[in-house]
């Protein structure tokens, strides 16, 4: 046989690399009619639903629930500087000071006192001291609520803390009491330092507090937050006020009017009764049984402060707005399929072998199907989410949702584009796992029952199981993402129960979507090995 | 790089099953090589190792001398045809090559030109799901065609077309060898290769039974009989004799004659002045030299008769 003639060449040259690879799988995907119909339901639900879920959303009103045992969340909330809702209860021993002074105590002593809620059967008992109970020295601009104040504490189980206008929160060196403690007035600025003994002097922080009167108010303080405990599944808690005490001594001021003396005031109402911080169910809360107003009383330059209250901004247990976004799972079921499908589709037909044959490095391969996939659901995510968002808001307003307690976000807002941009990243993500758990399975039905499995159903199960079950599905399951949803700020400064039923989910924000990252790196890697090891 | 597919000790199991055994083979530029045997002779695994779909267990098989997972761009090595029913369903047949182009980082226009090659012109913005087996062929060809590939290979090309469809893709693979490209196309009927291919590689159970070229294989099962027609009947048998043939009387005018090829008895004839009239190879078909040689594969290994019903490997229509 002759085999003389000249080797054939191919006459087709182009380019080889990743950016070709892409552009093939975004062919791929735009040119499947119903790939892109799928992906403008993702849209439309991701829209449509949380819209739904505000409109039927309404806010608990406040008659019928100081009739019964509930009351409407905030309706003791002051509005802080910031113009958001704080809570600001406390018992102040307090004189004028003007631009420039000091005050430096010792607190000798600090517990838990007086009031108790009473705690069902069956139930742990209410600390001694709330961890976040506070004792200690404050400048602020008036004893009215909601001013603007820098204050150096101690707290019942979190050391000194240097705090100022309730969201700041500055850990100190020291741990408990006895402690001694010192503020500094230089105009507008405050600065808090902490010491063992009173000799060794250690700086906790610094405050610009502006607004802060030419005279303002300084001196001690005592607050004790509500006591919560989940009990169950669920909604079920306990809680209620309670109430602390603390000797002050060695009380040294400088800075202040000649021949002022210490005056007690109650900052705040919603003592003597109903909770501060109020909450939807309370046991043992009501005018009877509340731990009464705070007092002080002075023997020999010792003060002793009893009080109750918190300073800090105000935390709602209920989160309207991410419970309106769990409407988005109905579009995360849509998304995990499309991702799925984007290759089970591939192996039912054989079409994957002509995939690979065209481009046998399979891990580039697989990169580029979760680039595509990825950027599609995202973009679906995107817009439904910016088109949800406003209208969801302006429903939830509408159905008593409002500020103070209820901030009204803006989609521009940090909460706005946390909630918008995070829907969409958890949608790619939810795709991603949809698409690598295709490759696991090569079948559409088992790697879609797996996702939504993984995703979806510990969202459901969460809510239903006991907190604590619920909350280590939220850290661990890629469901934790959706803590991006949240419309409420939480602060570590405040002790709230952190209830899936509520949509309170352990890890915030981005750290959420972290575990729906890492689930999605992992599986990423294992499918990308089992895709390079076996045979199609 | 040289349009050649080398085989080389190929061996692959699937559990307990072996699909290919030491599998030796060689196809050459300009030419188009059968790839016969049975179903489940190990064809198609044999043609996924070539493109790295599935690992080899033992041996290489190279194209061009490379590996195939080393190739950047493999459309423009190798085209291949593995599977026609391998599309989505919802896709429009131009469309699907349009990814597979951009895979290659080739665009719409050489698109175009392999749907005119293959003829799909009017049927090119259809979903491909509603193309009969004819026309899914011929989309996989034009697939296969896209990098405008020096080896190209298709396994069972034939599979469902019908006559037209046959003759053209004769004519198809013919011109593919003519232009120097390395054509390498399976079958289980060997009847679909007569006439058509210039080399055989032979299967049987994973294993090479015959590696040859056409031409070889036909003479050897027609074992070098001429039938000669004479009335000099006795004069011819002494020149055909003195030549070196083995001669045999067939009938009373007939002569078998072995072992000296036509032209050589012819002319042996003639300077000797013996007289003739008819001269004729005995020529057994392509079909015929096949089954004699599973027949023959078949019975040294020991196995049982029909062996083209042995199922061996994963082979996947």
């Amino acid at each position: 046989m002759t085999t003389t003639m000249t080797p054939y060449r191919s006459g087709q040259s182009g380019r080889d690399g990743f950016l070709q690879l892409l552009r093939a799988e975004w062919t791929k995907f735009r040119t499947v009619r119903g790939w892109i119909i799928a992906a403008i339901v993702v849209a439309a639900l991701t829209a449509a639903a949380p819209i739904w879920l505000a409109s039927t959303a309404k806010a608990n009103d406040p008659e019928t629930c100081v009739r019964g045992q509930c009351q409407a969340e905030g309706s003791n909330v002051a509005i802080g500087p910031a113009g958001t809702a704080v809570v600001d209860t406390f018992y102040f021993v307090h004189q004028p000071i003007g631009t420039n002074g000091s005050i430096t105590v010792r607190v000798s002593s600090f517990g838990g006192s007086g009031h108790r809620p009473a705690v069902p059967t069956g139930y742990a008992p209410a600390p001694q001291t709330e961890p976040w109970a506070k004792a200690g020295i404050i400048i602020k601009s008036s004893t009215r609520p909601g001013t603007v104040y820098a204050a150096a504490m101690v707290t019942g189980a979190h050391g000194v803390r240097m705090q100022y206008n309730f969201t700041h929160d500055i850990a100190g060196t020291g741990t408990a009491a006895p402690q001694w403690l010192r503020l500094t007035r230089s105009g507008d600025t405050i600065t808090g330092y902490d010491s063992a003994d009173g000799k060794q002097w250690t700086k906790i922080g610094s405050a610009v507090v502006s607004g802060l009167p030419p005279t303002a108010q300084v001196g001690l303080f005592v607050a004790s937050p509500d006591f919560n405990e989940a009990t169950g599944n669920g909604d079920n808690r306990i809680g209620g006020p309670t109430a602390a005490s603390a000797v002050f001594d060695h009380v040294h001021l400088t800075g202040g009017s000649a021949g002022q003396s210490w005056t007690g005031s109650q900052v705040g109402t919603g003592t003597g009764g109903l909770p501060t911080n109020a909450r939807v169910k309370c046991h043992g809360c009501g005018p009877s049984n509340g731990p009464g107003p705070g007092g002080f009383a002075s023997t020999n330059g010792a003060f002793s402060v009893h009080g109750t209250g918190d300073m800090a901004p105000f935390e709602p247990i209920v989160d309207p707005l991410h419970v309106s976004f769990f409407g988005t799972l109905f579009g995360l079921i849509v998304v995990i399929a499309l991702g799925a499908l984007f290759i089970t589709s591939e192996y039912r037909r054989g079409l994957i072998r002509t995939t690979l044959a065209s481009s046998p490095r399979r891990g580039r391969v697989l990169a580029a199907k979760t680039i595509v996939i990825g950027a599609v659901a995202f973009v679906a995510g995107l817009v439904g989410a910016a088109i949800a968002f406003p209208v969801t808001e302006q429903k939830l307003a509408d159905n008593g949702w409002r500020p103070p307690v209820w901030p009204h976000y803006s989609i521009i807002s940090g909460i706005g584009l946390q909630v918008v941009l995070g829907t969409a990243a958890i949608a790619a993500g939810a795709a991603v796992l949809g698409l690598v758990a295709g490759v696991v399975f090569r079948r559409s039905t088992s790697a879609v029952m797996a996702i939504i499995g993984l995703v979806v159903v510990p969202v459901i199960l969460a809510v239903v199981m006991p907190i604590g079950v619920g909350t280590w599905l939220l850290r661990l399951t890629p469901a934790a993402a959706l803590s991006l949803q949240s419309g409420v700020q939480r602060y570590t400064q405040v002790s709230n129960v952190c209830a899936p039923y509520h949509a309170c989910f352990p890890l915030a924000g981005w750290n959420g979507f972290a575990v729906l990252g890492a689930w999605a790196i992992v599986a990423f890697a294992g499918a990308s090995y089992l895709l390079r090891r076996r045979d199609v | 790089m040289d349009a050649t597919i080398e085989v080389a000790g190929l061996r692959k199991r699937f559990g307990s099953t072996v699909a290919v055994d030491d599998l030796t083979f060689r196809v050459e530029p300009g030419q188009i090589t059968g790839f016969v045997g049975p179903n489940g002779a190990g064809k198609s695994t044999t043609m996924r190792v070539v493109l790295g779909l599935d690992s080899a267990d033992a041996g290489t098989a190279l194209i061009g001398g490379r590996t195939y997972a080393s190739l950047r761009r493999p459309l423009s090595h190798v085209g291949a045809l593995l599977d026609a029913g391998a599309l989505q369903p919802s896709r429009r047949a131009r469309d699907h090559l349009l990814w597979l182009a951009h895979s290659q980082g080739l665009g719409a226009k050489r698109v175009s030109e392999v749907i005119e090659k293959v003829g799909l012109e009017s049927a090119a913005r259809r979903k491909a799901g509603g193309f009969s087996l004819g026309m899914r062929q011929r989309l996989g060809i034009a697939g296969a065609l896209l990098g405008d590939p020096p080896v190209l290979m298709f396994d069972e090309p034939f599979n469902g077309l019908d006559p037209e469809g046959m003759a053209w893709i004769r004519g198809l693979l013919r011109l593919l060898a003519s232009e120097g490209r390395a054509v390498l196309v399976s079958s289980h009927l060997m009847s679909e290769l007569e006439d058509n291919a210039d080399h055989l590689v032979v299967i049987g159970r994973g294993r090479l039974v015959a590696d040859t070229s056409v031409a070889d294989l036909v003479a050897a099962a027609s074992k070098d009989r001429v039938m000669l027609r004479t009335n000099a009947r006795s004069e011819a048998m002494t020149v055909l004799a003195q030549a070196g043939g083995t001669v045999a009387v067939s009938g009373h005018d007939l002569l078998a004659v072995s072992g000296l090829p036509a032209e050589q008895i012819a002319s042996v004839l003639g300077n000797s002045g013996v007289s003739f009239s008819g001269l004729s190879a005995h020529r057994a078909t392509l079909e015929e030299a096949y089954m004699e040689l599973t027949r023959e594969a078949v019975e040294f290994r020991g196995e049982s008769a029909q062996p083209v019903s042995g199922v061996v490997g994963q082979e996947q229509a």
